[in-house]
């Protein structure tokens, strides 16, 4: 594994822009660089790849939480509409605690 | 699910003792209706089901012998499944793996901790009509080397969610943040609380003040109306004892879940309750008194009664002097949250404050240990100074 540092920010390219963000994790003991994101994927598929891609485990449903708001993204929604270039993101599993 | 040990113990062959080499075969969950019924699926056990079990790798051979700077991406461990003879089902399996020093270490697993594959399988076959929700309740699973002969998981498990996703997703390094304390002097001062004589637990204290802002959060909820459930995050260093090599863990703060959507059941962190949580951990890093601050585990309420059981006496309950029946357990909720919001955290602690069935307030702490939250015990000091000392 290496560490890319990349410049954030929006980008055009051949298939349509793209944008980069920084993951973390709920307990903020692991991020990673995300590039290269078409603007028009959905947040819930985007969230599921980077979940996959960070070795979470797979029974959980993941979603993808903007730090300096605190909202959970629209899983429906194009990305690009929901998260800045450079936005701060936390995978968050959808689970609960409890006896029930 | 039984307790268990998972133990690190020197590698080499126990007289007596099925093993095998490492193998390259795939293992594979093999899921059957009735424990000695008709075979109805399988599920591969993928590269993430693994991480839990090489996470306790991790923290047993590397981090609580003298290597908390071994960073858990250069683990290396070998699966070797414990098949006894003339059988096809794994009755244990051992990963091995080595310390910088080239000491060779290994440590075991039940098929208790491929729980979540099975799980996962019930849920593939339940959403393909193949099973039904009823049938779930009758599953038992074996654990094999092999094919799945099942095409559509295996289809499922080869392409994964990201397959499609033109994009790069590069993990940065971070080293595991810890403290050098030496814990002699925390244990001549520590009460115990339940059994902390198991080696394969590591030493966890909990200051006075943490064990009851936890359980003052965790039963708050308790006096709503109608009550719900509440709870908090534990807070603490990992500290690595220069004397000994072992690591081990102090609790000294709880933070309260606030902002939470709770039930009579349940407990569910909403965006602004992690919001709230990772602002304040956030600026504790940073400060040099707080450094190694982070997330240890959760505690929460279990504030009902356990259910009434017929057939453990309990319509004899005055006449008993004790009971034994308690709502401090870990729920099936309990442990996917804890898995996925801990995840490669073998440290995790998951502190359940619960009622007996006579209403009576009882508790329970619980840690990861063979792939899943089985009971420990823990110890309890007056106060820990960490970094102003």
């Amino acid at each position: 594994m290496r560490t890319d540092e990349h410049k954030a920010g929006s980008e055009p390219t051949g298939t349509g822009p793209v944008i980069s963000f920084e993951v973390t994790n709920c307990t903020g003991t692991e991020t990673v660089n995300v590039t290269g994101v078409q603007t028009t994927l959905p947040a819930g598929a985007v969230a599921a790849a980077v979940a996959d891609k960070m070795s979470l485990p797979p029974n959980t449903p993941w979603a993808l939480r903007d730090d300096t708001q605190g909202t959970f993204l629209d899983d429906d929604k194009p990305i690009g509409e929901q998260v800045a270039p450079g936005a701060k993101l936390t995978v968050t599993p959808k689970a609960h605690l409890g006896g029930g | 699910m039984p307790q268990s040990r998972t133990a690190v113990t020197r590698a080499g062959r126990s007289p007596g003792r099925p093993v095998a080499a490492p193998t390259q075969q795939p293992f594979v969950v093999a899921l059957r209706l009735g424990r000695d019924g008709p075979e109805v699926g399988r599920e591969p056990v993928t590269e993430a089901d693994w991480v839990p079990m090489h996470s306790e790798v991790w923290m047993n051979a590397l981090l609580r012998r003298g290597f908390p700077g071994f960073p858990f991406e250069d683990l290396v461990a070998l699966a070797r499944p414990v098949i006894p003879d003339g059988d096809t089902r794994c009755k244990q399996v051992t990963l091995l793996t080595s310390d910088p020093k080239g000491q060779a270490l290994q440590v075991e697993f039940t098929i208790y901790a491929f729980e979540q594959v099975a799980r996962r399988a019930m849920a593939r076959l339940v959403k393909a009509g193949r099973l039904t929700v009823e049938e779930t309740g009758q599953c038992f699973y074996n654990v094999v080397l092999g094919r799945l002969g099942d095409r559509a998981a295996e289809d499922e498990a080869r392409a994964g969610p990201a397959a499609a996703e033109p994009f790069q997703v590069a993990v940065r390094r971070q080293p595991l943040a810890y403290l050098e304390k030496p814990m002699p002097p925390l244990l001549a001062r520590a009460k115990a609380v339940g059994d902390v004589k198991d080696k394969a637990c590591y030493p966890v204290f909990m200051t006075e003040e943490a064990y009851a802002k936890a359980e003052r959060m965790a039963r708050r909820g308790a006096a709503v109306n109608p009550p719900t459930e509440s709870g908090a995050v534990l807070v603490g260093p990992l500290c690595s004892c220069p004397e000994t090599g072992e690591l081990y863990a102090v609790v000294y703060d709880a933070l309260e879940v606030t902002d939470a959507e709770a039930t009579y059941a349940s407990l569910l962190y909403t965006g602004e309750t992690w919001r709230r949580i990772q602002t304040i951990m956030s600026a504790r890093q940073q400060a040099p008194s707080s450094r190694g601050d982070r997330l240890l585990g959760e505690a929460h309420g279990h504030n009902f009664l356990p259910p009434h059981r017929e057939d453990l006496s309990c319509n004899e309950c005055k006449e008993r002097e004790t009971c034994k029946m308690t709502s401090a357990f870990v729920s099936s909720s309990d442990s996917v949250f804890h898995a996925s919001v801990f995840f490669k955290q073998p440290w995790q602690l998951c502190h359940i404050f619960g009622l007996d069935a006579r209403g009576k307030g009882v508790h329970a702490l619980f840690g990861q240990r063979d792939g899943g939250l089985l009971s420990r015990g823990f110890y309890v000091i007056p106060e820990w100074n960490g970094d102003r000392r």
